[in-house]
């Protein structure tokens, strides 16, 4: 018996050596983004099941409040929304306007990459993360909906994070608050280039890499800057929080607050630019 | 050990119910506090079934627990191997304890598997540690006599043998 256990102690030594090689090379990988995020979008959309199944009591308890709620109350809500429609659309051939207006000044400014960005809707999945994945959402839209990472999510305020894996039916948006996520950014004010990096804790982001003289002052709305044409530019992304300067160094410390409400989201809208087309994964897989 | 036992089933529908327990949408303040479903379930099978599951269950558990919620992939695995391979080692004596005693000692490998997940983190450079992360070590406990229960009957019922029976 104890010979037995013995080996079978032995045995799980061994397996334990085997996986544990394994799972780091599998965090390596990981890190190394690209390389993963297309296998991981694949493994995903074997696991969406469980996702759905864990959405069902709250779904259940949605349409229980839906089925009891007043009749006064949908129709108070039926005319606030009418109303906002039709405030909407008012402002919708002004935004027009203004949009063909900002691309005829992009040509002249040669930025190429000023297309009208294609955008798309999409809720969140009612599910739970578990705390270390605290920094990623899931939406309830994938690959089968035209979702593949690199896409920009946003939400009425401003810039929410990217999608980095797509599965068919549901996808992760890594927020910018991730410590793995970094956006290229311009000061609203006066067009200062910056980067903006994940603080890895919800609510802070930093603004590395300034030089003292650099002309940012707390209160300053960061957008993005459409450089590296991974996203569209001038979607408000942050507002700066603090500015300190680090004499060694002879940077400054920038802190900055996301404009975006991360604590708030119950849907986000994704955009990809016209110029860039999506990856054949997303378009054509089977 | 003669081919596939009467049975079996029973783990991967338990993991599946532990998986979906855990995506199960809750408000920030109560989903802090849930315990990891995933692990306890997977090492009551170490304890319960130690034929059929051990640190390779931890692993592979761990990997769609990673790919389901984003985490970095092999970050859970590492972990739950971990937490399996102290319950593997310590069968014997864990087996001999009385219900109470087993919730006070789970909270143990809970506290590796946490561990190693925030040092993987940490190595990667994917955000720190949070106080949030002890709080599911400290709810292990209640958890694991109410989940012992639950499969043992479950077990009972579906004609598992029980290890060394």
């Amino acid at each position: 018996m104890e010979d037995i256990y013995e080996s079978s102690l032995r045995a799980a030594i061994v397996r334990l050596l085997v996986f544990t090689a394994l799972a780091a090379a599998l965090v390596a990988a990981d890190r190394r983004f690209g390389v993963v995020a297309q296998v991981r979008g694949h493994a995903a959309t074997a696991t969406e099941a469980v996702f759905d199944a864990a959405a069902l009591p709250a779904g259940f308890g949605q349409w229980l409040y839906g089925a009891y709620l007043d009749r006064e109350e949908l129709l108070r809500r039926n005319a606030q929304l009418r109303r906002a429609n039709v405030l909407l659309r008012a402002q919708m051939p002004r935004h027009e306007f203004l949009e063909k207006e900002n691309r005829r000044l992009r040509r002249l400014l040669l930025d190429a990459g000023g297309g009208p960005s294609i955008t798309l809707f999409a809720e969140l999945a009612p599910v739970n993360l578990s705390r270390s994945a605290e920094q990623k959402i899931i939406l309830s839209r994938g690959r089968a909906d035209n979702v593949f990472p690199g896409q920009l999510a946003l939400d009425a305020f401003g810039v929410v994070g990217q999608v980095t894996a797509a599965g068919l039916r549901k996808s992760t948006v890594t927020l910018l608050t991730d410590s793995s996520h970094s956006v290229p950014v311009q000061v609203a004010r006066n067009g200062l280039q910056a980067v903006v990096y994940g603080g890895g804790v919800r609510g802070a982001l930093s603004v590395p890499h300034l030089s003292q003289q650099a002309d940012i002052k707390e209160g300053d709305l960061l957008v993005t800057s459409g450089l590296g044409r991974r996203f569209p530019a001038g979607h408000p992304v942050a507002r700066v929080v603090s500015v300190l300067s680090d004499d060694r160094e002879n940077t400054l410390a920038v802190a900055a607050a996301p404009v975006a409400q991360l604590d708030y989201l119950k849907e986000v809208v994704l955009l990809h630019r016209a110029t860039v087309d999506p990856p054949p994964a997303a378009g054509d897989s089977p | 050990m003669s081919g596939l036992r009467r049975g079996v089933w029973v783990i991967p529908l338990s993991l599946a119910a532990a998986f979906i327990l855990q995506a199960l949408p809750l408000p920030p303040a109560v989903a802090v506090w849930t315990p990891n479903w995933v692990t306890l379930v997977t090492l009551y099978w170490c304890v319960a079934a130690p034929r059929l599951a051990g640190v390779g269950l931890g692993f592979f558990t761990g990997l769609a627990a990673d790919v389901l919620e984003a985490t970095l992939l092999g970050q859970q695995a590492l972990a739950k191997c971990a937490a399996a391979f102290l319950v593997v080692w310590q069968r014997r004596r864990f087996r001999m304890y009385h219900l109470w005693q087993q919730a006070c000692l789970v909270p143990l490998p809970v506290a590796l598997e946490q561990l190693v997940s925030a040092l993987v983190r940490a190595a990667a450079g994917a955000g720190e540690p949070d106080f949030t992360d002890l709080l599911p070590v400290l709810t292990a406990a209640p958890a694991w006599p109410l989940l012992f229960l639950m499969l043992n009957g479950l077990q009972r019922l579906a004609g598992l043998r029980l290890a060394g029976q």
